[in-house]
């Protein structure tokens, strides 16, 4: 379960008026999430880039 | 009046009794507004029917055909749009409350496409609230029910379309996948549905949920319509920023070669880690009809997938936030809870971890080319369960002691992050409701994926079995 003061950060970043239970159901969910990519291999992710590129725009 | 069974007719089986003039698309139009009118009170598969549209369309293939000018398989084909795609002139509501008034201009390309076809369009089909989750539980246009037991949910976001097309409330659809919504409703719902490669069919004139991961796809009752429905809607468009400049070739040449001498590859991580029993029991014995049928089957090792749902979920919060940003701030009260909890999520993601996302996803494309060099299609499950009651989605279920929403695009979401292409297609029942056998082929092998799941479909007899309707009685079996 998320901390009171991880509940505030999340009224903060949302921007909303939030239950405590809201703002911790939505700091728990991200937790999960922030944990499951912390834990992928790190070594690996320095091997690649991410699928983003420039796109040239229109000729000069 | 002509009989209510002309709606069992999948599209390959009615559009020659169209070009012949042995059936009139007027009469097979009155019989499938008939129908909704009739048994969509039990299902809420439509959150709009447009009936004077539908006929006049009608009307003029029949004209047109009857002056020997027969378009193709859809002329006179009557079909529903999930709501999320533009239909000129009608509202787009992407099943919100907040874009209820909504009404475009312009047709979505897709649209354009199977009007240029000469297809009937039936209506708008209902959807999971801005396509963002699996239950098509939609809290402003009521919950779609499955045909199969209306106590269950139909899968989403594309709910209304499988539903739809599983109950002959429409002869085929078109449904959009952003990490299940095609595939999860075509298995819950017993009904063929493809995920094409992205890019290659366009998204102009559809609403985003997530800009990276979002595809246009067909629903039906056979593979050889979704070839034909996929025929229609394939190709580049200027409109669409991700549109692929692809040739489009055509996608039924190889639906009856057959599988002898393909090799099919097993995931050897995560594909059956989490599953049914008997989801699991029945995409095995489908494997093994594929070997029957000639193919050569082997394991193959894909090590980062088993990152593919949380890198899917990042992405999508994510992306789904920047395009709601406006919405979440001044009108939260609009949004059900749980797709307003769901894109708020999208809001505290932070910029390093959506880039290791986008990271997840170049290995897993790496994983996933590296077997395409061993194999030529990859199968699993579409789905690892069946569907789920409405109401207790966040429920452990019966043999699965986890909640369906938390696994529902486990198996679907791959697909979503590497572009490439993916087929559910009826593999069984377990209790009665269906199982969907999933085939992965690479970037623009549409066609191969096609002809595997042609091949499965034809050596088997699920697509025989019809969810039996009666109005304002709950669904059952029969063949």
């Amino acid at each position: 379960m998320a901390e009171p003061a991880a509940g505030e950060a999340v009224r903060q970043v949302v921007g909303a008026q939030l239950s405590d239970r809201e703002a911790a159901a939505l700091a728990n969910w991200y937790v999960a999430l922030a944990r499951g990519v912390a834990d992928f291999p790190q070594a690996d992710l320095k091997a690649v880039e991410p699928p983003l590129g420039s796109t040239p725009g229109p000729p000069a | 009046m002509i009989r209510d069974d002309v709606c069992d007719l999948e599209i390959s089986a009615v559009a020659p009794l169209l070009r012949e003039r042995r059936l009139s698309p007027v009469e097979l139009t009155d019989a499938y507004l008939e129908r909704i009118q009739r048994l969509d009170p039990s299902l809420n598969s439509y959150i709009r029917v447009m009936p004077d549209q539908a006929r006049a369309a009608a009307r003029q293939a029949e004209r047109e055909i009857a002056d020997g000018g027969w378009r193709g398989p859809l002329h006179g084909v009557p079909l529903g749009i999930k709501d999320l795609f533009d239909v000129a002139g009608v509202p787009t509501t992407m099943g919100s409350s907040i874009l209820r008034d909504n009404v475009p201009d312009l047709d979505a390309t897709v649209v354009s496409h199977l009007k240029a076809a000469g297809a009937v369009i039936l209506g708008k089909h209902n959807l999971h609230e801005f396509a963002f989750g699996i239950t098509s539980e939609n809290p402003h246009f009521g919950a779609v029910h499955n045909p199969w037991s209306l106590d269950r949910v139909p899968g989403g976001s594309s709910g209304g379309t499988a539903a739809a097309v599983a109950a002959g409330l429409c002869a085929g659809g078109l449904g959009s996948d952003t990490g299940a919504s095609i595939r999860a409703p075509a298995s819950f719902c017993g009904v063929v549905g493809l995920k094409p490669t992205y890019g290659r069919v366009s998204r102009a004139g559809a609403l985003p949920l997530a800009w990276s991961l979002d595809h246009a796809g067909p629903l039906a009752r056979s593979v050889a319509d979704c070839a034909i429905l996929l025929q229609a809607i394939a190709g580049h468009d200027a409109r669409d920023h991700a549109s692929a400049m692809q040739a489009v070739p055509d996608f039924s040449a190889d639906l009856a070669r057959g599988v002898a001498g393909l090799r099919v590859g097993v995931p050897r991580e995560y594909f059956f880690e989490v599953v049914e029993p008997d989801v699991e029991r029945l995409v095995r014995d489908a494997i093994a009809t594929l070997e029957q049928l000639g193919a050569s089957v082997q394991e193959v090792s894909l090590p980062h997938v088993s990152h593919a749902q949380v890198a899917g979920n990042v992405i999508m919060s994510s992306e789904a936030a920047a395009w709601h940003t406006t919405w979440l701030r001044e009108r939260p009260h609009d949004y059900g809870p749980d797709v307003l909890q769901r894109i708020r999520g999208g809001l505290l993601v932070r910029a390093t971890e959506y880039l290791h996302s986008q990271q997840m996803r170049t290995l897993i494309q790496q994983d996933f080319a590296r077997a395409f060099e061993r194999v030529d299609v990859v199968v699993g499950p579409s789905v690892p369960l069946v569907a789920p009651p409405i109401g207790r989605t966040l429920e452990p279920g019966r043999s699965l002691n986890v909640a369906p929403r938390s696994v529902a695009n486990r198996t679907t979401v791959p697909c979503n992050l590497t572009g490439m292409p993916a087929i559910s297609v009826p593999c069984g029942f377990s209790d009665g409701l269906p199982v969907g056998l999933q085939i992965m082929g690479p970037a623009f092998a549409e066609p191969l994926v096609l002809r595997v799941a042609a091949a499965y479909e034809a050596a088997t007899d699920w697509r025989q079995h019809k969810p039996r309707l009666t109005a304002g009685s709950t669904a059952r079996a029969e063949r």
